[in-house]
């Protein structure tokens, strides 16, 4: 298409320069703040930590075994004489490049379907609302663990798991939100114009549906990086002896009484991008206006 | 009234049903079925073809489902892939020492989170609620495994107070589980406390900012008053929702902290069977939590229909 | 004045702390007395401080808000230095609210009678065996049938007339010397304001009580009160007798908000355009019946999809450049007719024509010219407009929908119709929200007619707007009529707006066509008696 020249370049300005100043009224909030700082430093960490590493993180070493935080291991060495320091800095890896990919995935197809039945209405939203219910009454972990313990696929699998499972209760924020959107009189009167759904998805409901749908994206981040980490707690993440957080805290509990320092380093380094995704994501629904007890009072 | 009850017990009903169909799809769905799963390298010759004609895995698809749900219907949730045991026994044992971690995590946790809900909420943005707040956002995202580590850590490798796994047997009557089964309940009051109380909090906070408190209190009524009186019924209501969902979650979600633990419930059970690659044994598992989870959503939105007048009135006229 | 002030407002400011540290007053240097037996109106515009003096009269700020300087007394005493237990003692006690909105001021999980119990055992030294009888008493004062079952009632199972009512109870129930209303007709149908009115005015001279009214209506002011002062930007501008203020004001700014409040005309000078006889048809209704479909999955199983036509057998015609009105209380299912042509919801039995062609039911049956032949105008600027488009996307979609028109040729398009409708061509790569709420309706307008229809559909286009910016989209509907030989079909329920408009009107009851007919013959002789209902309930801002 030609004829987008102008109109699109302005909204497209204005766009960027919204989500700009969104994100700055994020960093300004405390918790905001704290977040954003966690999670920039697991980020950097995650991209580096191979050039950065004092240790090899799957070299072992005999003489080695559970040795207590030293100069030479600043945070001691675990039951097979591999440096935990080393293994924390590369243990966030895995979780991040998979649930960073899968999150944006989930959002896409969950936000997309979410919308178009919002829009839609009618049977096929009953039909498939209903199996969204389904779906979402599983237990937990569940339906993840099944698919990844019988096909045996590695990250690609757990990736497109995640995405489709995590998707789901996408579909069901987005839906509620797009309903809200489209019973407004700005979509009545593109209807009444006789605009396509299409273009009444792209033009109307999509810009005031994006807000709702990037927080639950950050939720959902949060959410993931949890079921990611406690499915590798469980021995069903990433494959030994590639560092990960989840499956280092599971091997050091046996030792724990001997050497605490196996489990420390791993548990501060999960917790902390944790607790950095969740306050960012809590602070990015109060800068939107999202937050239900904001909204109440200002 | 009654009408809309129906209503919902047959949509409810409509859930379950789309519950096992959803299961055994899924589970169709895998490649291989429940024998080459569970033989894995040793699937082939004689082994495999003994296996599924146990089974019945020869028959349609369609047929498998028809005899699946129409023995669930019964109560009869089928045997493991080894054949030696009967899952609706076993399952009814699990079940029994689920629900008492869920008993005891909710006892204490539910009056807690109220309590803690309503406080921040009124004390909004001082200092009691960044407290709370604060407490409940590490609550809440600190993964379950980490806050049981640390709890056997202290409590139980340092001060030597709590006992760290549970080894009564799966059988023994729910008194022998105390205190071991403290720890877990720890661990599972503490996720659910925060989710509650920060749901809790901000329907307080909504609440006491809408008008008829602002009426409330112009028309000379005070403030404790119009807080227990005027705002906490409007208030607590959506709370029965939360509450619900967090109640199935702790019956059939808590697979890490059973582990953690070695807790003998359904998580662990369920975990177990998915290690084995017992899939009869998963699916029979999840058919029951699913429908748990129905059930336990439904009686909330009854519950709320019945507790709410406004509800109440607009289904009575329909 | 002789008699002491009951409410004694001097030099009163009330402001906020604004980002950057910055004090905004939103009342300024503020003095008012009202006594024993007076009422006084708080007029202003949206914005102008009305209810935030109201409700500082009763010693009450809104989070955020505090006093920077002066004094409320209520009787001798300043509320602001009152202990809470004082503040609650005379809060519903001596001085009483009514407020706006009663669906939502009244606790939705109390039952009436426990509501009213309360404030009175609050408030007087009744015994609670004796509090149920009290309340029965005050309900029945204030005109509310069958007291007992509605003592038993939750606040959502009565109507808004009602609840209103209830709330006039309960603040009786303090036997106040003073009221506080705020707004108190705002939201209610013409019929049920008025009654609401009359009970207030003689439950005022009846126990002697002092009232301040808040209201954005001369008409209100006018029915009740004494003495009135006209508030704008925080400022008291005007404080004089009622009479004074509606016949003569002595400022200029009430001045223009007298001129700019719609006043019904005496037949005959209104409009004064003539149609010619033999203009071509362009609308036309056949039999029309509406009605809303809830469908669900569970109601389609069970073969239940009855619903009650919201409008049945309406059956009118238009010819070019002529405006219907449309008039009725709330649920006569006047936007439902509009929302039909537009073709939102498809009539159960009837047919709509479009200069003598059937149209086709439903928007997706309707051709490109068809959809660009009607278009509609909504109440609520703020809904009507995607907040996330620039001015220029909003103008812009309907010229690509209809004329292919894109590019730089569509935004010099979009800002010549900018101009016409009096806004800035700057504002081109403005969002909605930076705009004013009646230039917000005017870029309404300006899509609308971007599209060259020839019918336009007007929802209560003015009824969110002051009465100051209701006066230009008025007249720039006129002129654009005037200009382009459009045909309105106007939605009011404001009987002085519709007249200024309308050559035709159709009187609408519960979805039933009452009454039709030209503006002169049913403004100069009603013949239904709830036309008559209708004209006699009008609030016309001169002293009674």
């Amino acid at each position: 298409m030609t004829d987008a020249s102008y109109t699109t370049e302005t909204a497209e300005t204005s766009f960027l320069r919204r989500w700009m100043r969104v994100l700055g009224s994020v960093a300004q909030r405390p918790s905001g703040a704290i977040g954003l700082t966690l999670v920039a430093v697991h980020i950097i960490v995650a991209i580096i930590s191979p050039w950065i590493v004092p240790y090899d993180t799957v070299a072992l070493s005999a003489d080695e075994i559970l040795a207590p935080p030293s100069s030479i291991h600043l945070l001691g060495t675990d039951s097979l004489g591999r440096d935990v320091f080393s293994r924390v800095l590369e243990g966030g890896r895995q979780a991040l490049i998979v649930c960073g990919i899968a999150t944006p995935l989930s959002m896409l197809w969950g936000g997309l379907l979410g919308i178009y039945l919002g829009l839609r209405g009618g049977w096929l939203d009953d039909i498939v609302m209903r199996l969204v219910d389904a779906v979402l009454s599983l237990p937990g972990i569940l339906p993840l663990m099944v698919v990844v313990v019988i096909i045996d696929g590695g990250n690609l699998v757990l990736t497109i798991t995640l995405a489709v499972l995590f998707g789901i209760p996408v579909i069901r924020v987005v839906r509620a939100a797009a309903q809200a959107v489209a019973a407004r009189d700005f979509v009545l009167a593109a209807r009444a114009r006789g605009h396509s759904r299409r273009n009444i998805m792209w033009r109307e409901l999509l810009p005031n549906v994006l807000d709702v749908l990037m927080v639950e994206g950050a939720m959902r981040l949060s959410w993931m990086l949890l079921s990611f980490s406690a499915l590798s707690f469980l021995g069903y993440g990433v494959a030994p002896p590639t560092p990960d957080w989840g499956q280092d805290i599971s091997e050091a509990r046996v030792f724990m009484s001997l050497a605490p320092w196996g489990v420390l380093g791993p548990m501060f380094a999960l917790s902390t991008l944790i607790i950095g995704v969740n306050l960012t994501a809590d602070a990015l629904a109060k800068a939107l206006g999202l937050d239900r007890a904001q909204r109440a009072v200002v | 009234m009654f009408e809309l009850i129906v209503k919902r017990l047959f949509l409810g009903l409509v859930t379950v049903w789309l519950v096992s169909v959803v299961i055994f799809l899924g589970i169709e769905a895998l490649p291989g079925d429940a024998c080459t799963a569970h033989l894995e390298r040793d699937a082939q010759g004689e082994l495999l073809e003994n296996c599924r004609e146990k089974l019945g895995l020869e028959k349609p698809a369609f047929a498998r489902y028809m005899d699946w749900a129409s023995a669930a219907i019964t109560g009869d949730l089928g045997v493991s892939i080894d054949g030696q045991t009967k899952i609706t026994s076993e399952v009814a044992l699990r079940v029994k020492n689920s629900i008492l971690l869920a008993a005891g995590a909710l006892s204490v946790g539910v009056p807690l989170a109220v309590f803690l809900g309503v406080i921040a909420g009124l004390w909004r943005d001082r200092f009691p609620d960044l407290f709370i707040s604060t407490a409940a956002i590490f609550a809440m995202t600190i993964p379950e495994f980490v806050s049981a580590t640390i709890l056997v850590l202290i409590f139980s490798i340092w001060l030597g107070w709590l006992p760290a796994v549970v080894l009564t047997p799966a059988d023994a009557p729910a008194l022998e589980f105390f205190p071991e089964f403290v720890p877990a309940t720890i661990v599972l009051t503490l996720v659910m406390v925060a989710h509650i109380m920060r749901m809790v909090r901000s329907s307080v906070i909504e609440v006491m900012a809408g008008e008829f408190v602002q009426m409330a209190t112009l028309k000379g009524v005070p403030y404790w008053r119009i807080v227990v009186r005027h705002a906490l019924p409007s208030a607590l209501l959506p709370a029965i929702n939360v509450v619900a969902l967090t109640v199935a979650w702790l019956l059939g979600g808590v697979v890490v902290v059973e582990v953690v633990f070695n807790y003998p419930g359904l998580g662990r059970m369920m975990i177990d069977a998915i290690s084995d690659r017992d899939l009869p044994v998963v699916q029979a598992i999840t058919l029951l939590v699913a429908a748990t989870y129905v059930v336990i959503n439904l009686a909330a939105d009854m519950a709320g229909i019945l507790l709410n007048p406004r509800l109440r009135t607009q289904l009575g006229r329909r | 004045m002789a008699a002491k002030a009951i409410i004694d407002v001097k030099d009163l400011s009330i402001g906020f702390t604004a980002s950057g540290g910055i004090i905004k007053e939103v009342l300024c240097d503020i003095n008012l007395q009202v006594c024993r037996g007076e009422t006084v109106g708080l007029v202003g515009e949206s914005g102008s401080g009305k209810s935030t003096l109201a409700l500082a009269a009763m010693g009450f700020l809104k989070p955020g808000l505090r006093k920077l300087k002066g004094d409320v007394r209520f009787d001798g005493d300043d509320v602001f230095a009152m202990s809470v237990r004082q503040l609650e003692k005379i809060r519903g006690g001596k001085l009483g609210l009514i407020p706006q909105n009663s669906g939502q001021a009244l606790t939705p999980t109390m039952r009436i009678g426990k509501q009213l119990c309360e404030a009175i055992a609050l408030h007087c030294d009744v015994p609670s065996a004796e509090c149920a009888l009290r309340a029965e008493d005050l309900l029945g004062q204030v005109q509310l049938p069958d007291v007992k079952a509605i003592m038993k009632r939750f606040p959502h199972e009565l109507s808004g007339g009602q609840q209103q009512r209830v709330a006039i109870a309960m603040a009786l129930a303090g036997e106040p010397e003073a009221l506080v209303l705020d707004e108190p007709t705002t939201g209610l149908d013409v019929t049920t304001q008025i009654h609401i009115l009359d009970l207030l005015r003689d439950l005022a001279a009846e126990r002697n009580m002092a009232m301040v009214l808040v209201s954005h209506d001369l008409g209100v002011i006018a029915r009740c009160c004494n003495r009135v002062a006209v508030m704008y930007g925080g400022k008291v501008l005007l404080d004089d007798s009622a009479k004074q203020v509606l016949c003569a004001p002595k400022h200029d700014y009430a001045k223009e908000l007298l001129e700019a409040t719609p006043k019904i005309m005496p037949v005959g000078k209104a409009n004064g355009q003539s149609i010619s006889a033999d203009a071509p048809e362009v609308l036309a209704l056949d039999d029309l019946a509406l009605c809303y479909r809830r469908t669900g999955f569970f109601e389609r199983l069970l073969g239940r999809d009855e619903a009650p036509m919201t409008v049945e057998g309406v059956s009118l015609k238009l010819a070019k450049g002529e405006t219907l009105g449309l008039v009725g209380e709330s649920g006569s299912g006047k936007s439902t007719i509009l929302r039909a042509i537009a073709g939102i919801l498809s009539p159960e039995k009837g047919k709509i024509n479009v200069a003598g062609e059937p149209l086709p039911p439903v928007i997706d049956k309707r051709s490109s010219q068809e959809l660009r032949r009607i278009q509609m105008i909504f109440q609520n600027p703020d809904e009507a407009l995607n907040p996330r488009q620039s001015v220029v996307q909003i103008l812009t979609q309907p010229l690509q929908l209809y004329f292919g028109i894109t590019g730089d040729a569509a935004r010099q398009r979009a800002a010549e119709m900018l101009e016409r409708v009096r806004l800035p061509a700057e504002y081109l790569d403005r969002l909605p929200g930076q705009l004013s709420g009646g230039e917000k309706q005017r870029l309404a307008v300006a899509r609308a007619f971007i599209a060259e229809p020839e019918i336009v559909l007007c929802d209560e286009v003015t009824s969110a707007l002051d009465v100051s910016v209701q006066a230009t989209v008025m007249e720039l509907l006129q002129d654009l009529k005037r200009e382009r030989k459009t045909t309105y079909v106007f939605v009011s329920h404001d009987l002085a707006v519709v007249q200024q408009l309308a050559d035709q009107i159709v009187v609408l009851k519960q979805g039933r066509i009452c009454e039709a007919g030209s503006v002169d013959q049913v403004y100069g002789n009603p013949s239904h008696p709830y036309t008559k209902k209708l004209f006699e309930a009008v609030l016309e801002p001169e002293p009674v």
